[in-house]
């Protein structure tokens, strides 16, 4: 057995870490959670989640592998891999949603089952297409009667302060949670909610009432914690109310004007047929051809192209865009059809570092980008001509997060890139084609071009020059 | 018993009033989020007590139909 290297993003929990081994995602169990894990895998309730797809799967191999390989486990189990890895601030408004009503179906089911998660954390949820699924096997846990939800400050900062933000204040919260990797405290929350919140169950109770009772408590710090948390009590029933409040709460919340972006966007997206049907085609030809497996779309929009990707057959395509009106309509879209499809969140010019503990316990975009393709139509001027970054950095960073795939060039000339001109001097004297090759065959050959519109736009199909 | 969660409740808010703001919050976040629980809890009983009175009550003026739907919910 080889060495075993520790995820960054896994060394809080006692109860166990998770290592990759031989490219393998391995769990070690610690002695003192064995018991408790066993308890919980006993009742069965763990694997239903798993055939529900509710829960990634689990496997004992601590007999086919000594658990000498990770010292001190007792246990260890292994999981398949997720295609790749999200945070949420890079979610859209439908993906917190989704992840947060998972999260608290997970908690109510458990229940019934005698048990708890005792966490609240978000990165817990994962996504495989547009799908959320629950990640950390050492969540669960024995429900004690009549105990308070230990997570439920958590579940508060993770997903509910953050999607009320977002939908009652219009202010879509990825920078700030990317800044505040715990969340959004309630007290903060209280500060910016319109004052008509207070009128709201849940808003009152879980945000103001929270948030006051808390700077409350700080007076005595020490005397009233102690003292709380050893003579609260909720019971069963109480603890379910909550869940199922927050539950209706939650599924009700909509993105601020969700409605009409998404119409507008229906409207506006009706790109000149000729130019779609050659992109299409070009997209559909080099994906075949190449058999890609992983694509990123870069500047996904609503889908069209990955949509394009995945019938000529690659497997799964991670969509990334600036715009979350957009994002909600590809994840409508990937959710009605059922596709393999994971539109998220990102500022190409800014995009998610390597941060957290020791500044690695969450990774950056490049760290985590697994994708054997890709594509970045319409996305290099915004790049170059709307953020300034030089072209051949442009490409550089694009051609580094895949080692094939197509980069569209707007020429000039383009309505679109003469529309971000319009706001600004014209100081990109060398944005023109013969610049774009040039930068490109620095990086990459060029395996082919095609014209969309004559001195508008061209696509390039590349593949990366080996790493020297 | 359930007078006394009444009781609680309203005594709880008495003490919120009464204590003084100030500030360790590196010391313990979630003080808040129990307090909120315990009153839920309290509230969600004392709302369920009120909900069973109802109920027996009106099953009252329904004996003859022999309903117990009342002792469902």
């Amino acid at each position: 057995m080889n060495i075993a290297v520790q995820d960054a993003g896994s060394f809080r929990d006692p109860a166990g870490q998770v290592f990759l081994i031989d490219e393998e995602i391995i769990r070690a169990i610690t002695p003192r959670a064995v018991d408790r894990f066993l308890h919980v895998d006993a009742t069965g309730f763990m694997k239903d989640l798993v055939r529900q797809q509710r829960l990634v799967d689990y496997r004992d191999i601590s007999s086919a592998k000594q658990c000498a390989a990770v010292d001190g486990s007792a246990m260890l189990l292994s999981h398949p891999r997720i295609p790749f890895i999200s945070y949420p601030y890079e979610w859209s408004f439908a993906l917190l949603k989704s992840a947060a009503l998972h999260h608290l179906d997970l908690q109510l089911d458990a229940l019934e089952h005698g048990l708890k998660l005792v966490d609240a954390t978000a990165y817990n949820v994962q996504f495989i297409g547009a799908r959320p699924i629950f990640i950390d096997h050492l969540s669960f846990d024995t429900y004690v009667e009549d105990e308070i939800w230990q997570a439920h400050h958590q579940f508060c900062m993770q997903f509910l302060n953050p999607l009320i933000i977002w939908s009652k204040v219009g202010i879509a919260p990825n920078a700030w949670f990317r800044g505040s990797l715990e969340g959004i405290s309630p007290e903060d929350t209280a500060k910016i909610l319109p004052f008509g919140q207070r009128f709201s169950r849940i808003p009152l109770m879980h945000v103001f009432l929270q948030a006051a009772m808390q700077r409350r408590s700080l007076a005595n710090a020490q005397a009233s914690a102690s003292k709380t948390a050893q003579t609260a009590r909720l019971s069963r029933q109480g603890f379910r109310n909550i869940l199922a409040d927050l539950r209706a709460y939650i599924a009700r919340l909509e993105p601020p004007n969700g409605r009409t972006v998404w119409r507008d966007y229906a409207a506006n997206t009706s790109y000149a047929g000729d130019e779609a049907r050659i992109k299409s085609a070009f997209v559909h030809r080099m994906i075949s051809s190449v058999r890609a497996q992983t694509v990123i779309d870069l500047g996904c929009n609503s889908g069209d192209y990955s949509v394009v990707a995945l019938d000529a057959g690659a497997q799964r395509v991670i969509g990334f865009d600036f715009d979350h009106g957009a994002l909600e309509q590809a994840y409508a879209r990937a959710t009605a059809k059922n596709l393999d499809f994971l539109p998220l969140w990102l500022d190409a010019a800014n995009p998610s570092p390597n941060q957290g503990w020791a500044q690695a316990e969450r990774k950056g975009l490049s760290a985590r980008a697994n994708a054997d393709t890709i594509i970045a139509l319409a996305v290099l001027h915004h790049l170059v001509i709307g953020r300034n970054i030089p072209m051949d950095m442009a490409i550089h960073w694009i051609v580094s997060l895949a080692p094939q795939g197509i980069i569209e060039f707007p020429h000039k000339g383009d309505p679109m890139v003469q529309t971000l001109l319009a706001q600004r001097q014209d100081i990109f004297d060398s944005y023109c084609e013969d610049a774009f090759i040039s930068s490109l065959e620095r990086h990459a050959c060029i395996v082919e071009r095609e014209v969309v519109i004559e001195g508008s736009r061209t696509l390039f199909w590349y593949r990366r020059h080996p790493a020297a | 018993m359930r007078t006394s969660k009444i009781l609680s409740v309203a005594g709880f808010f008495a003490w919120l009033a009464a204590i003084p703001v100030p500030a360790h919050a590196y010391l313990d976040a979630a003080t808040g989020s129990i307090m909120v629980q315990a009153l839920l809890g309290a509230i969600g009983g004392a709302a369920f007590y009120a909900r069973t009175i109802t109920a027996k009550i009106k099953s009252l003026f329904r004996r003859n139909e022999g309903s117990t739907e009342a002792e469902t919910k």
